[in-house]
């Protein structure tokens, strides 16, 4: 299968400041593909790296075949970039913008810019800077969709966005990717949104890859296991068996890939009482939350 | 493409592009209006001294007209693309970065030379039909410095705005002050007559300074 996008040993610095840490990751054509990560783990440090903003410190970043930082126009018209915040160009009105945009593009697809913004029964005479972020969100995939890139790079689309309007983004967009073969690459908080149209996925943590899974087989293989704190419990620390520790009070929370199992092998072997311990069903967000800390 | 490019262009200038026709037909009609009531009121020989002795301008009013007009089409253009990072809208669009900023500087620069040859047109019209020719080259040498500072505040402007980095951006404006002060140092008429083409050949090179920010920018420099 063709990689849409190819990351080798992908390294930045801000001044001393280590951000990414030889991440390797590839995107097979056609498919869906997250980056999710708490704040600072260098999440819009890779988009922006991808997006040509930022040349790397070291590393191999290719998009659609060629160099990040020097894509040339003819495939930049491939690729559909959605900016952190929507960032449109507020000063003009809809259809303003859309005759602005048509022209740089042999594939326009007009139609699928009104089909998009009409649901907005605003004139077109509205100018975007006048809108709500909901609004204007609507406007910018609109015109991605007009431009029908074989590449979406979707960064923080769910910033500033209400329930409705997020839902009504995925909808839209899962509705366009499965019409016909698109690649897509975004980025959110919002995990449960993430789940409903994600193919694959990758977890940034500090410096580090966490993982590079589907979320369906995630939620499936990260388990929470709760037992109650002693002082043996307070020795344990994270490592290859457990991804993170929480204790709460006079509990202690176990985040692993491990079935439980192996688990109380491994806290038989570190001298830990098993007595209580628990199984406690996770929800993608709270295994998320489980593998990335709260802190 | 480039026509698209014009018309966002002409989108964000339009204002001001039009308020300052208008400005610079009322200044001209004034002036018209002021010299002819000088020659009638104080007669053509008090007129004449004022003008050759005493070094009186009568167009002086527009001495600093390119200079606002020059900044103002300049900010009306590039602070709308770098505020909230949207010139990595226009960076992303099917065209390179240098051919972007060169189209947009020129369209920029071409609204900006429709407004100076307005004025010129205009102060020799006006000149032609109450002075004699050497007035009329003498106010051409008077204010050729005038329109060139018009000019280079419009590369600069653009260039200090485009530019990512503060620290860069602080000795811009120190560079642009120091140049433009420069070109604005006379007390009379005709005083840059000798030295006006060594500016002329330093502001021919500005436009090619707004290709550096952008690609600083594009290299990730904040």
């Amino acid at each position: 299968m063709e990689n849409v996008i190819e990351l080798k040993n992908l390294t930045h610095k801000y001044g001393n400041k280590l951000v990414l840490n030889n991440l390797n990751l590839s995107v097979e054509k056609g498919r869906i593909f997250g980056i999710l990560g708490k704040n600072g783990m260098g999440k819009t440090t890779t988009i922006n790296i991808l997006m040509g903003f930022l040349r790397p410190t070291s590393g191999v970043c290719k998009v659609l075949g060629e160099d990040s930082h020097k894509i040339s126009p003819k495939t930049r018209a491939k690729i559909g970039l959605l900016h952190e915040g929507h960032i449109a160009y507020d000063f003009m009105t809809i259809k303003q913008v859309e005759k602005f945009y048509s022209n740089f593009f042999a594939n326009w697809k007009k139609d699928y810019y009104y089909e998009l913004v009409n649901k907005l029964h605003l004139s077109e005479n509205h100018r975007i800077s006048n809108m709500s972020c909901g609004q204007r969100s609507q406007v910018v995939l609109g015109l991605i969709f007009a431009q029908d890139p074989e590449l979406m790079i979707l960064d923080d689309y769910s910033m500033g966005l209400d329930p409705g309007y997020r839902s009504l983004f995925i909808d839209y967009l899962k509705e366009f990717v499965s019409t016909s073969e698109k690649t897509v690459l975004m980025t959110s908080h919002i995990i449960q949104d993430m789940e409903k149209i994600i193919d694959d996925a990758i977890i940034m943590g500090y410096q580090k890859l966490l993982l590079h899974t589907s979320l369906k087989n995630f939620k499936e293989s990260f388990h929470c296991y709760q037992l109650q704190r002693s002082t043996t419990t307070d020795n344990l620390e994270a490592d290859n068996t457990i991804s993170n520790i929480e204790t709460i009070k006079n509990k202690v929370n176990l985040y692993s890939f491990e079935d439980i199992t192996q688990i109380k092998n491994y806290l038989t072997l570190k001298n830990v009482s098993l007595d209580k311990i628990k199984e406690i069903p996770l929800g993608l967000e709270e295994a998320f939350i489980g593998l990335t800390g709260k802190y | 493409m480039f026509k698209s490019i014009i018309y966002k262009e002409w989108i964000k200038t339009r204002w001001v592009v039009i308020i300052s026709f208008l400005a610079v037909f009322i200044t001209l009609i004034y002036i018209q209006l002021e010299v002819r009531h000088y020659i009638e009121l104080m007669t053509a020989f008090k007129n004449w001294r004022y003008i050759v002795q005493c070094k009186m301008l009568y167009y002086e009013i527009f001495k600093y007209f390119p200079l606002i007009i020059g900044a103002v089409i300049s900010i009306l253009q590039f602070v709308p693309e770098m505020s909230k990072n949207r010139m990595r809208l226009s960076y992303h669009l099917p065209i390179s970065e240098k051919k972007l900023l060169l189209s947009m500087t020129f369209i920029g620069f071409s609204l900006l030379i429709v407004n100076l040859a307005i004025i010129i047109g205009g102060l020799v019209e006006i000149s032609y039909i109450y002075y004699p020719t050497e007035i009329v080259q003498s106010m051409l040498f008077t204010i050729f410095p005038w329109l060139l500072g018009g000019i280079a505040i419009y590369f600069l402007t653009s260039t200090i705005i485009l530019e990512p980095s503060w620290k860069y951006r602080i000795i811009l404006i120190i560079i642009a002050f120091a140049f433009l002060k420069l070109l604005f140092m006379e007390g009379g008429y005709n005083e840059y007559q000798f030295s006006i083409w060594k500016y002329v050949l330093i502001i021919v090179f500005f436009p090619l300074m707004v290709l550096f920010p952008g690609h600083r920018f594009r290299k990730g420099i904040n």
